[in-house]
């Protein structure tokens, strides 16, 4: 099914949009929640919340890429569920290995609470990644948005790991800089 | 800062940009599929 289609039943209210998301995109969204959460359940669990948000969202929202929109749904998800159950101790998946790489970019370890550092934040990384260009943008986005292993960034490129690991150190180092700039780390 | 304000923010970044991240490794897949099928002429 089209994904206007299948935004179309969530604006009907139509509960044949949830199976619909499911089928097209549940996969998609498992392998985003499995990579940061590393458990079949709490993948699982963060899935469907990602279709509750998304049948509560929607409408009034009308999202332009519903891949992306239940993506970046199911990884904030999975990002807070992995921030309550690690909030003491470290656990295993590609969450651990991606904190301590962006660790390198920061020196301070205080929570960003206020909501407008929290969006100068975001503005300030989002125009970073948008000025990366070519296989260092989309490489830096499997790692940090998608959190796919180095391996899987290899295969996926057809890279060698020196390779992934030596433009993922340099574009960390020019994120570090530019978080410097704005004052953030 | 703590490291995982990066990833949250992050999740602010153009849905364009990550659709494209994910499109890239699709067609990477399928040359590689369609280069694997071509027969080999010596």
């Amino acid at each position: 099914l089209k994904d206007e289609k299948i935004v179309s039943l969530y604006f009907e209210r139509s509960e044949q949009a949830i199976a619909e998301t499911s089928a097209k995109y549940g996969k998609y969204c498992y392998s985003i929640a499995y990579n940061i959460l590393y458990s079949d359940q709490d993948a699982e669990e963060s899935v469907n919340d990602t279709y509750m948000d998304a049948w509560n969202s929607i409408p009034p929202h009308r999202p332009t890429i519903l891949s992306t929109f239940l993506g970046k749904i199911t990884r904030r998800i999975s990002i807070d569920k992995w921030r309550k159950a690690h909030a003491k101790k470290r656990g295993a998946g590609e969450m651990c290995g991606v904190i301590d790489e962006l660790e390198e970019c920061i020196t301070d370890g205080e929570s960003i609470e206020d909501e407008f550092e929290k969006r100068r934040l975001a503005e300030v990384i989002s125009g970073f990644v948008s000025s990366l260009q070519g296989a260092e943008q989309k490489v830096f986005l499997c790692r940090y948005w998608y959190m796919d292993s180095v391996l899987s960034i290899c295969k996926q490129f057809g890279f060698s790991e020196s390779k992934v690991k030596s433009m993922l150190m340099r574009t960390r180092e020019k994120l570090k800089s530019i978080l410097e700039e704005e004052g953030f780390a | 800062m703590k490291a995982d304000d990066i990833l949250v923010a992050l999740g602010e970044v153009d849905a364009t940009l990550v659709k494209s991240a994910k499109k890239s490794r699709r067609s990477n897949k399928r040359i590689i599929i369609a280069l694997s099928s071509m027969p080999l002429v010596l």
